[in-house]
């Protein structure tokens, strides 16, 4: 079946059909807000999922597929193709994004429901899932590249759904440009190796150059670090990590589909992809995993302060894509991307159950919820089950992915070692991502209801303080059963995933490290190069340890008060604030990179150079031209005899000069 | 009466039109000359009309077609066409004039120069 | 040659009265004067197509140009305040009749120095005798006979000597039907357009 690439391209362009005929035909014809939108992209998205678990079951018994590459463009030698790599990471990435994806377009039936613009929402995710799984399965770099910049552009839409909040579109702004400046890196990157040699655009014929003399360690250096840069920004690790948290204005779906499974995960993929490459270069190696532990920490403890809840699940998700590098950077290839499929799943659990609790209380603010529990339990329970998850309890799949994560760093373990300084990082995060994660559930579903978003609005009324968009009238319901089976759904992945797709040893049907064996008989990236994680029991000891006593932290201070934060501190006031401001990094980036130093400084020279030269050269030849102009029209008499005259002068000039010619 | 006496005689005619319009200021004068170039364009016209046969009439005299005939008087037909034309402007021109006087009680050509630089 | 000489003598008076009379419009000071002259001018050169075999044309040129035009010019004149003197000279007088005179000799060069492919030129005899004269004769069935001219009237010039309105007839409907109706349009144009303008300062 997929001996041809037809079902692959089958896969990328159902969606897209969808897309088209969701925005050309249905938008028009049926209106902005038609039910059919909803029902058709399901419909499509169904067709690309299903054929995605065929392409892995066929991947899984014949290896990797490599089609023909189609000519794309030519100039001169320098060709580019076009073509599908279906290899066992695609297969992968595919049946996830798809699942996910689709998942998410059922629970915004419900969730989308009263939205004015349904079809636009549909139209959109058709595209954005499309590009995802267009990128996936790209073959060449530069058709990677363009389903990059596609997944960059649709998710700029789609952040902007809202276009007329001021809030959003500001979003949506700063997560397209900010993405767009790693993205600078991997063009370059691009141009980089295309100027080294155009065949090595194509990934297959990249992998086998890797073991060529020409390909040498600068030039992995050099174009893994381009590519860094892309990934670092499409990631949103630090320091291209501040436009995530703001992405958070559009719809909670979308949040949901692309900070769990698609496009902050097309930054792991892209490092995925170019493993062999980076796995030359010691540099890139360490520069990766530095840049993940530290976002690790880093974006974790943003979440401990903050009250939104979209915001805590943003902020672990940048943490936990700051697992995933670390993952890559340590060579740990098949930990990294069982981690960005179990996290997929339980991080899309709970952003949907977050938009449940925004459906039911009208607000993402923490202070506000309360005593949810009561009221809607199966939000409750899913939740609850996905921040386990997340946090890495026993035996949920989060627990599973984390321990290969930090078995593999423990392999070579020695006090003060670039390895035991990343472990110690990982560590941090585990009680950290455990604490944050307790401490919303905690304010969100236990003690008493605090008013929802109702009471937000009556307060923010009071302070006069401008009340966003986002603020809805409380409800005090349990979500809708569509919206309720997608959860249900994701949370029976969370919970059963780790386990059985790759389990620690043998179980019937399923060998031992399946997902990793999967993931390592792609020859060409890994050669017979390979070695596994093993569980190591010590490491899942101490690694639940830690986040049960983060959850115990939280349940002490947010249930039954123990323990409080000194009112008064100095310290922790500064700390509290330099927390809530995001480490300042908004105000370093807009204020004093963007204002003070592009703004006023680099940009006022080429305003001087602008004004004084360019303007003048303008106006100088404005008024030669001007000062011409008055010099011939002293020729214009105004006379009649004289036009006549000039004409007949010509005539006979012409006469002249045929008669001297010919005689 | 040979060609080249009628040739002289219409260039004759033309370059007196010619000096008719290039030295008076009168509007009318000024049709008027344009009317004797027209003449004497067509008096050279017709003379060669009349005086060099087409190659098709010259090579097989006996046994002429209709296009040959038909095109050996092309000149007298161009003639015709130039009598129209020169009717056509004469009536657009005396139109003009009358604007012309409507517009400044004037038909001398020295006092429209607008077009002064 | 003898018999050529009637029309020789004819054509000379003709062309001198023509020069004489164009000389006369252009230097006239009384511009109803110089209108009369034209009027003169363009029978006389009526005339000269007469002699030239182009008596359709001839009398176009009586019809058109001495009926119509003439009459346009004399109703031209009604806008001229001052008839007796009005011609006036421009400033470039001088320099206008150099100009001219100039053109004229670069075009009486021109024609003498080319080499026109005109009867006196032609060598070779039979063609020669079969340019001698022709004429139409509508035959029985209607179509048009061409005949070559058995009697020459005492000897007049070679040339072509059709019956000229008959050919142009038929030229008009057949080579030149497109030029033709394209003259319709500009007479026509001319027509509306010269009736808009005046229409125009009307309303004022």
């Amino acid at each position: 079946m997929f001996d041809s690439d037809i079902p692959v391209y089958l896969i990328i362009l159902s969606p897209i059909i969808s897309f088209l005929v969701n925005s050309i035909f249905i938008r028009i014809f049926f209106g902005t807000n038609s039910k059919i939108s909803g029902l058709l992209t399901i419909f499509t998205i169904s067709i690309s999922f299903l054929f995605s678990l065929l392409a892995l079951y066929h991947v899984n018994s014949n290896g990797n597929y490599e089609y023909d590459s189609r000519l794309w463009f030519s100039y001169g030698s320098f060709e580019i193709g076009f073509g599908i790599l279906l290899d066992q990471l695609t297969a992968i990435m595919l049946v996830v994004v798809s699942g996910v994806s689709l998942l998410v377009q059922i629970y915004s039936i419900g969730y989308m429901k009263n939205d004015i613009s349904y079809v636009r929402y549909y139209a959109y995710m058709s595209l954005f899932t499309a590009s995802m799984l267009g990128l996936v399965t790209s073959r060449n770099l530069v058709q990677l590249f363009v389903f990059w910049e596609l997944v960059g552009v649709t998710s700029y839409l789609l952040i902007g759904f809202w276009m007329n909040r001021p809030s959003a579109a500001k979003a949506a702004k700063k997560a397209f440009l900010m993405t767009r400046f790693g993205d600078f890196g991997f063009l370059f990157g691009i141009m980089y190796l295309a100027s080294k040699n155009p065949e090595w655009l194509d990934i297959p014929t990249l992998y086998n150059a890797v073991h060529l003399p020409d390909f040498t360690h600068t030039v992995a250096t050099i174009f893994s670090i381009a590519l860094l840069a892309g990934a670092v920004g499409k990631s949103a690790q630090f320091p291209l990590h501040s436009w995530l948290p703001d992405a958070m204005e559009g719809p909670t779906s979308v949040s949901a589909l692309i900070h769990s499974a698609t496009m902050v995960t097309a930054g792991v993929f892209l490092i995925a992809r170019i493993f062999p490459i980076i796995s030359l270069s010691d540099e890139s190696q360490i520069i990766l995993s530095f840049i993940g532990a530290f976002t690790v920490i880093f974006a974790a403890s943003m979440a401990l302060v903050s009250n939104d809840i979209k915001r805590v699940l943003a902020y672990s998700t940048v943490s936990q894509l700051g697992y995933m590098m670390l993952a890559l950077g340590i060579g740990a290839y098949g930990p990294a991307i069982f981690h960005l499929l179990t996290h997929a799943f339980f991080k899309a659990a709970l952003f949907l159950g977050s938009g449940s609790l925004h459906h039911s209380t009208g607000t993402f603010n923490l202070k506000y919820m309360g005593g949810m529990k009561k009221i809607m339990p199966v939000t409750y329970w899913s939740m609850l089950i996905g921040s386990l998850s997340l946090a890495g309890i026993f035996p949920l799949s989060g627990f599973w992915s984390k321990d290969e994560i930090l078995s593999s760093l423990f392999n070579d373990f020695s006090f003060l070692s670039p390895n035991s300084i990343l472990f110690f990082l990982a560590i941090i995060g585990v009680f950290m991502t455990s604490f944050y994660m307790f401490r919303a559930i905690f304010l969100a579903f236990d003690g008493e209801f605090r008013g929802g978003g109702t009471q937000e609005k009556k307060d923010l009324k009071k302070k006069g303080l401008v009340i966003p968009e986002t603020l809805e009238d409380v409800h005090k319901s349990e979500a809708p059963k569509v919206m309720l089976i997608p959860v249900l759904i994701l949370v029976f992945f969370a919970i059963f995933l780790g386990f059985f797709v790759n389990p620690v040893f043998d179980i019937p049907l399923i060998s031992k490290h399946w997902f990793s064996n999967l993931l390592f008989q792609n020859v060409p990236v890994f050669g017979d190069n390979v070695h596994h994680t093993d569980f190591k029991f010590l490491i899942a000891i101490i690694s639940s340890i830690i986040a049960i006593i983060g959850i115990m932290l939280a349940w002490a201070i947010y249930i039954k008060g123990y323990v409080s934060l000194p009112k008064n501190s100095f310290i922790i006031n500064k700390l509290k604030i330099l927390l809530d401001k995001k480490y300042f990094f908004d105000e370093i980036y807009e204020d004093k990179l963007v204002n003070s130093f592009l703004y006023n400084r680099l940009f006022k020279i080429t305003e001087v150079l602008d004004l004084k030269f360019l303007d003048n050269i303008n106006i100088y030849l404005g008024k030669f031209t001007l000062k011409i102009g008055q010099l011939l029209s002293i020729g214009q008499t105004g006379y009649l005899q004289f036009y006549a005259g000039g004409m007949i002068l010509g005539v006979i000039i012409l006469l002249c000069g045929i008669v001297l010619w010919n005689f | 009466m040979t060609l080249d006496s009628l040739l002289i005689l219409s260039a004759a005619v033309f370059c007196i039109g010619l000096y008719g319009i290039l030295s008076k200021t009168n509007i009318v004068s000024t049709i008027m000359s344009i009317e004797l170039m027209f003449n004497g364009i067509i008096i050279a016209a017709v003379s060669f009309s009349r005086f060099t046969p087409s190659a098709l009439l010259m090579n097989n005299s006996f046994d002429v077609s209709s296009f040959a005939l038909n095109t050996a008087l092309s000149g007298h037909v161009f003639g015709v066409f130039i009598i129209s034309i020169a009717a056509a402007e004469s009536a657009l021109a005396l139109a003009l004039v009358f604007v012309m006087f409507n517009k400044k009680s004037s038909v001398d050509i020295v006092d429209f120069n607008e077009l002064k630089g | 040659m003898s018999g050529n000489f009637f029309i020789d003598i004819t054509f000379w008076v003709v062309s001198f009265l023509i020069i004489l009379g164009s000389f006369y419009v252009v230097t006239a000071r009384n511009i109803f004067r110089g209108a009369i002259g034209l009027s003169f001018v363009f029978i006389c050169v009526a005339i000269i197509f007469f002699l030239l075999n182009a008596e359709f044309l001839g009398v176009v040129q009586i019809l058109v140009y001495v009926g119509a035009v003439s009459v346009l010019i004399a109703f031209a004149v009604m806008f001229i305040k001052d008839v007796v003197d009005g011609s006036k000279y421009s400033k470039y007088r001088l320099l206008s009749a150099f100009l001219c005179s100039f053109l004229f000799f670069v075009l009486i060069f021109i024609s003498q120095v080319t080499e026109w492919n005109s009867m006196d030129s032609i060598e070779n005899e039979d063609a020669l005798a079969g340019l001698e004269g022709f004429y139409f004769e509508e035959s029985e069935s209607g179509s048009i006979l061409i005949k070559k001219a058995e009697v020459l009237s005492d000897g007049v010039n070679k040339g072509v000597f059709i019956n000229s309105t008959l050919s142009i007839g038929s030229s008009l409907i057949s080579n030149f039907l497109i030029p033709l109706q394209v003259i319709g349009f500009i007479l026509i144009s001319a027509l509306i357009g010269s009736l808009t303008i005046i229409r125009q300062r009307r309303k004022q």
